[in-house]
């Protein structure tokens, strides 16, 4: 009789939100409307905003709760975009100092293959010079109006870089002429380079390319006469598959490659041309066994 | 008989439809917060059938009930009971949106 019910339990009162809670369960019936992505607080409240339906945003902390009107919001946006057009003022003035960076690269650069090759080179046509000046002086002075004339070009370059106008190849002149005018002053020193220029590697070079490989063939040559002792060489310039190849060659004396402290400023301006103009060079060289420099630019013009 | 007394698996049970209490949050007398209202005693009216109670809080009056429910924007809409809590944020005119937030079945 008064035996205590342990079944039949009470009514549901237990949980007060589940009758509210319709669609909760996995298996949402067909009439139910259609279950949306949860969104979280800040989405609704962001979506509320761009749909124009929000007076004003609550600023809760520690102490207060101020109540700001949107169109403080809206201020407080205009702020922010201010911010950012200073950043990308400041990400402009960073490029420009990285050009300016770039550009003094360029200026040693020239300097170093352009202007002191030159130099050098005509040192080394007057010290030939020296040597046959009584035996033959009609020749020593071709080589001293010769050295003249290199001078007054060099002069000419050092002007370009005062003036900021970019050393070029001369109006007139194309690759070939005045690889070959190098080649010639190596020639003055006993040295005997062949030059192989193909014209439609010439034709595919922009003029920026060419001087490139200008100057890096005037490095090649410069090195083989000065620290290579060599005796004969060959610079070719051609194409094979629209790859432009250039290739300086001799015979003299060679290094070991691996040694990175034989790679002089001069090796690493090569390298650095070479990059510049997207482009790979390679050193080939050992002991005894001559030079050999080749810069393969592909996809030209 | 026997499967309607039978009691329902987890939150399908169904009990006595419970009072819904509504608080609704606002920045002064503003037409987003007047449009608010009106358009939540419109759906309260032909939703709720008189199960619930509606609690205007101007925030403008007193900042510091923000905190009770956390708001951050207004108008915005808190269902406090039956439990869990839930927002709507603001003006409340999308009716579907207001009552799937709000967890009312829309009757047909």
């Amino acid at each position: 009789m008064s035996t205590p019910r342990k079944k039949g339990a009470k009514p549901s009162r237990s949980r007060p939100g589940a009758a509210a809670r319709p669609a909760r369960t996995g298996r949402s019936g067909p009439r139910r409307p259609a279950r949306r992505k949860p969104v979280t607080e800040a989405e609704a409240t962001l979506a509320a905003i761009r749909a124009g339906q929000v007076d004003a945003l609550v600023i809760q902390n520690a102490e207060s709760e101020r109540i700001y009107a949107l169109k403080t919001f809206d201020e407080l946006e205009q702020t922010q975009a201010a911010l950012e057009n200073a950043g990308v003022e400041r990400r402009r003035t960073r490029a420009q100092l990285q050009a300016l960076a770039e550009e003094r690269e360029r200026l040693f650069q020239d300097m170093h293959d352009g202007c002191i090759q030159s130099i050098y080179a005509v040192g080394l046509n007057l010290e030939a010079c020296m040597g046959i000046m009584q035996a033959n002086p009609k020749k020593a002075a071709e080589i001293v109006a010769d050295a003249t004339a290199s001078l007054s070009l060099v002069i000419q370059e050092l002007r370009s870089f005062i003036t900021g106008h970019r050393l070029q190849i001369a109006k007139g002149e194309d690759l070939r002429s005045q690889i070959e005018k190098t080649v010639q002053a190596a020639g003055n020193q006993g040295m005997s380079f062949t030059v192989d220029i193909d014209e439609s590697a010439m034709r595919a070079l922009t003029s920026e390319q060419a001087l490139h490989m200008l100057q890096i063939a005037r490095e090649a040559i410069s090195n083989a006469t000065r620290h290579a002792n060599a005796r004969s060489g060959r610079v070719s310039l051609q194409t094979r598959r629209g790859v432009v190849c250039l290739e300086v060659s001799d015979d003299g004396r060679g290094f070991m490659v691996k040694k990175v402290n034989a790679r002089g400023l001069g090796l690493h301006h090569i390298d650095a041309r070479a990059r510049k103009m997207g482009a790979t060079a390679q050193v080939t060289s050992a002991p005894n066994q001559g030079t050999r420099i080749v810069v393969k630019l592909g996809r030209t013009r | 008989m026997s499967a309607q007394t039978k009691k329902l698996p987890g939150k399908q049970r169904s009990s006595a439809p419970a009072t819904v209490v509504l608080s609704l949050y606002i920045a002064g007398d503003t037409p987003k917060s007047r449009s608010a209202l009106n358009n939540l005693n419109k759906i309260c009216v032909e939703h709720l059938n008189g199960r619930y109670r509606i609690k205007v809080i101007d925030l403008l009056k007193n900042p510091k009930l923000a905190r009770d429910h956390q708001i951050l924007a207004l108008p915005t809409l808190v269902r406090q009971l039956p439990q869990p809590i839930r927002k709507i944020i603001g003006d409340l005119s999308n009716t579907e949106r207001v009552l799937v937030g709000l967890g009312i079945e829309s009757t047909k």
